[in-house]
């Protein structure tokens, strides 16, 4: 649904078409008042009389028709149109003129057409202006000036003024087509010339057309019953009079009968026509009226089942008028808000029963409805006075003015107390469920490894010989046996994962970490494996990697999985290669691949094994399936260090899965501990921290272990999950004194200093004595975060840890 | 110096793991003494003076840690080697057991060749 707009009184196009033809109009006014000047200029007759024997037009009535057709012309742009001042005062310079007609001699203006004669020479008789036009002109002029005037009473008047401008007019053509005498009696009878009286009525016609929706002129022009009546008995009114006057003429002049008898006629046939004129006219607007009547009825209807309706359900209506600033709403809507005494209230009072919560997001939703949109919708809270809260939800819309400026808000509003808490209630007991699934699991797990360890201890003692000799069919029974129990060893550890990471409870230590010796270890672990298949396992390290910021175990774990796999999937005499390398782009990351010779994985497969409960349909055989979980663990551990895991095909048609690490560097460090939840706190603060010896000479005679003893120290000092030793670039022993922790409150980075301070202490007790150590602690503020990702804010904070390096250096530099 | 001299106490109310482990090792050449519960582990290390102690944590009556605790602060055994050996999660209860006096926690099941390495360790054999 749209918001609503206040309906336009005409069609737009329909009111410039009206203007086009008052435009038109007054171009036909000046033409006939050019013409005939210029039939007073170059002495042409024809243009100054339109026929032998009838009146010429004044020069100076042609001039007024020129004048009045420009000044038309230029008011035509509007009210507030360029030139609407310059054709104002026209207008009233015609006025002016027909004023000093109609108040001075006829002979105005003799000199100027004596001048003329005397110029040219041969003139036509000299033609003075009649009463009737100076009165049209008059009116007219008055009328245009008066057109745009503020007080809207003037406007009515104006148009009034032009349409009595055209009685004059009406009346000289009227006596022309009924051939009264030139000359009459009385002055005012004495008409117009044929084309001063057209002219004027033009002019009149283009000055109201000008202005089609001003006064008159909108009745006429409008939509309504009012409008269209008009539309249809205008012509009727006008033509039916003059008709009867002319055919009662002709009845007199061919002696049908005499001029009493004519008149009797004439009025009698004039008072029938408009008795039923007048009848079918009542007729409509009552036929009109009652339409109204019935929709006003339905209309009050629907309202009482709308009310009926909103009170049975318990929906509140209010109405914000925004130019008034008043809120007006029903007793349903008065007991949510706990608005007493009088209505309407202004919106300030409203906003301040919502709860301070929700004031802020719920103006913001308002005001952006406001704005650009049609309808909102928001909940909030209202705090009762009796100390009870309420959740209230509203939906609204907004109405606008032909402008687009909002000039009402109008909406419903209901309780939905219930709903919230229903909802609020159902988030606590899957969060319960899912701590009691945790809990079983838990459970179980510890349950089951017991018997299995009992299975593990067995199968070894046989398989160890500590209970006699074996054959070559029991020992290989048992080792099947053996293989089997450490399948179900590792199904048990990945449910247990599983369920850690569903209910956020996987973590990871990410520390400086060098790739080389985990990554060996666990190939030879694997390598009995791999032998008793006869795959080869090799590994290709590149030599000089960079340390990386990873979890050690998790790592192992990972690889682990995927080796596992690989070893499951590759047919007998295949091979599996391990590679880490660094990764081709911009970010500073390890990739670790291993590559089998095994069948592959089809493409459309390649996403989809990383999730829960997958497994491969490729013939391997049951028994090696394991319970799907592996690589969806190893997707949720790589992403909880900051990376990702991937499969591709290789072309020998193995396939390739790799996984990323972050290089340990100031700004990962500084990216790991920027998580979603630590930038939403209110306070949050990051700290360098640099140990170091007290004297020089004992850094420079320090041992690995004094320095490992730092690197403990820190470590054990930080917040659980993430301990952070920085290197500079490469594997520098000077790096494991400076560390980055996070807080989360200033007071949370006193009690870490000071818990620092006694490991020290403890350190001078147990390590050598001759170190002394020395705490500096360096605050990074995180600043704004706006707009930044976490690796672009890392960046920015890492200068506080070169500057840590630098101080470092030039301690120890100085001599 | 044989390991013969070397005594070990294992706490563990699961029979037929201590009997796995008794195998195990006595097999080694280690000395071998079994306790079910926590009253009978103190008193065994009372009386039998092992030179290192096998845990676990999941005793009936749920006092692990009590036992581990008192094996910790008693005088003749608050020096001895205690491996924990326990299916609880090591997440929580590694740092738990160390806080409480552990000298070593392995998750059962615990591979062989790890468990006899750690004996060794902690018996400061090489």
């Amino acid at each position: 649904m749209n918001g609503i707009r206040s309906p336009e009184r005409s069609t737009h196009a329909w009111s410039r078409n009206l203007i086009g033809a008052g435009r038109v109009a007054s171009l036909a006014v000046i033409a006939v008042g050019v013409l005939v000047l210029v039939g007073w200029l170059l002495d042409l007759a024809a243009l100054v009389r339109v026929g032998e024997g009838f009146p010429g037009m004044n020069p100076l009535s042609a001039a007024c028709l020129v004048l009045g057709g420009l000044a038309t012309w230029l008011l035509a742009d509007g009210p507030e149109g360029r030139h609407a001042r310059d054709g104002r005062s026209l207008a009233l310079v015609i006025a002016a003129i027909g004023v000093l007609r109609l108040a001075a001699p006829a002979r105005l203006g003799e000199p100027v057409g004596r001048f003329l004669a005397s110029a040219w020479g041969g003139r036509p008789g000299w033609v003075p202006m009649a009463p009737a036009t100076a009165a049209a002109l008059l009116l007219v002029g008055l009328g245009l000036a008066l057109a745009d005037a503020r007080p809207l009473g003037a406007r009515r008047w104006a148009q009034a003024l032009l349409l009595a401008a055209m009685a004059p007019a009406v009346l000289s053509v009227t006596l022309y087509l009924y051939g009264a005498p030139f000359v009459p009696v009385l002055a005012f009878l004495r008409p117009m010339a044929i084309h001063t009286a057209v002219g004027v009525l033009t002019l009149s016609c283009a000055a109201l057309l000008i202005r089609p929706r001003s006064g008159a002129m909108a009745i006429a022009t409008g939509d309504s019953i009012g409008g269209s009546m008009l539309r249809f008995m205008l012509p009727v009114v006008v033509a039916v009079p003059l008709a009867l006057g002319g055919l009662s003429l002709l009845g007199r002049g061919r002696r049908l009968y005499d001029t009493s008898q004519g008149a009797a006629l004439v009025a009698t046939v004039t008072a029938m026509l408009l008795v039923t004129g007048l009848w079918s006219v009542a007729r409509r607007l009552t036929h009109a009226e009652a339409a109204r009547r019935r929709a006003e009825q339905a209309l009050a209807e629907s309202r009482l089942r709308l009310d009926l309706v909103l009170r049975s359900i318990g929906v509140g209506v209010w109405d914000y008028d925004i130019g008034r600033d008043a809120v007006t709403f029903d007793d349903t809507v008065a007991e949510f808000w706990q608005l007493g005494g009088h209505r309407p209230v202004p919106m300030r009072r409203v906003v301040d029963h919502i709860h301070a919560d929700d004031r802020a997001a719920t103006v913001a939703e308002v005001r952006s409805a406001l704005g650009s949109g049609n309808e909102f919708a928001a909940s909030y809270r209202v705090l009762r006075r009796d100390g009870s809260i309420r959740v209230v939800t509203t939906r609204g819309f907004v109405t606008r003015d032909p402008s687009g400026r909002p000039v009402e808000l109008s909406g419903i509003l209901w309780d939905t107390t219930i709903q919230h808490e229903a909802a609020a209630a159902r988030e606590r007991i899957q969060q319960q469920q899912l701590e009691l699934k945790d809990q079983f699991l838990s459970h179980v797990s510890h349950e089951l490894r017991s018997p299995l360890t009992v299975i593990f201890s067995f199968v070894e003692i046989l398989l160890d010989g500590l209970a006699g000799g074996l054959n070559e069919q029991q020992r290989e029974f048992l080792t099947i046996t053996h293989r089997n129990a450490a399948h179900l060893r590792q199904m048990i550890d990945d449910l247990l994962e599983v369920t850690r990471a569903q209910t956020g409870k996987l973590v990871v230590h990410v520390r400086r970490l060098e790739l080389a010796p985990v990554v060996t270890s666990t190939i030879e672990d694997l390598a009995l494996q791999a032998n008793a298949r006869r795959i080869q396992l090799a590994g290709d390290i590149q030599t000089d990697l960079p340390p990386v910021l990873a979890d050690p175990d998790r790592v192992r774990q990972v690889l682990v999985n995927l080796l596992d796999n690989a070893l499951k999937f590759t047919p007998e005499g295949g091979s599996i290669r391990v590679t880490v390398e660094p990764g081709p782009g911009p970010a500073e990351e390890i990739v670790l691949s291993v590559v089998d010779s095994g069948p592959g994985i089809p493409a459309d497969e390649r996403e989809r094994i990383f999730r829960q409960l997958h497994q491969l349909d490729c013939g391997a055989p049951v028994s090696r399936k394991g319970l799907g979980l592996g690589l969806y663990i190893c997707r949720e551990l790589v992403t909880r260090m900051g990376a990702r895991i991937w499969v591709e095909a290789v072309p020998q048609g193995g396939s390739a899965f790799r996984f990323t690490l972050p290089v340990c560097s100031p700004v990962s460090a500084i990216t790991s501990l920027l998580t979603p939840e630590n930038l939403e706190r209110a306070e949050f603060h990051l700290l360098v921290v640099t140990i170091r010896p007290k004297s020089r000479r004992a850094w420079a005679e320090r041992d690995d272990a004094a320095a490992a003893t730092v690197f403990e120290v820190v470590r054990h000092c930080t917040s659980p999950d993430r301990d952070l030793v920085l290197p500079r670039s490469g594997a520098n022993a000077d790096a494991e004194s400076i560390g980055v922790l996070a807080c989360a409150e200033a007071s949370d980075a006193a009690v870490l200093v000071r818990r620092i301070d006694g490991q020290l202490a403890r350190c001078e007790a147990l390590a050598s004595a001759r170190l002394a150590w020395s705490l500096s602690v360096r605050r990074l503020d995180v600043g704004p975060v706006r707009g930044q990702t976490a690796r672009d804010l890392a960046g920015a904070l890492s200068s506080g840890v070169e500057d840590a390096f630098a101080d470092l250096d030039a301690w120890r530099d100085a001599a | 110096m044989s390991s013969s001299a070397r005594k070990i106490l294992v706490i563990d109310d699961d029979q037929d793991l201590v009997r796995a482990l008794g195998t195990r090792l006595r097999a080694e050449g280690y000395g071998f003494v079994a306790a079910g519960d926590g009253v009978m582990a103190i008193a065994a290390a009372r009386r039998e003076h092992p030179d290192l102690i096998i845990l676990d944590l999941g005793l009936p009556g749920g006092d692990g840690y009590q036992v581990l605790g008192r094996l910790k602060t008693l005088m003749p055994t608050s020096s001895t080697p205690v491996i924990v050996l326990s299916a609880k999660d090591p997440k929580v209860h590694e740092e738990r057991s160390r806080a409480a006096g552990a000298d070593a926690f392995l998750q059962k099941p615990a591979e062989n060749a790890a468990l006899m390495a750690e004996i060794r360790r902690q018996l400061g054999e090489s």
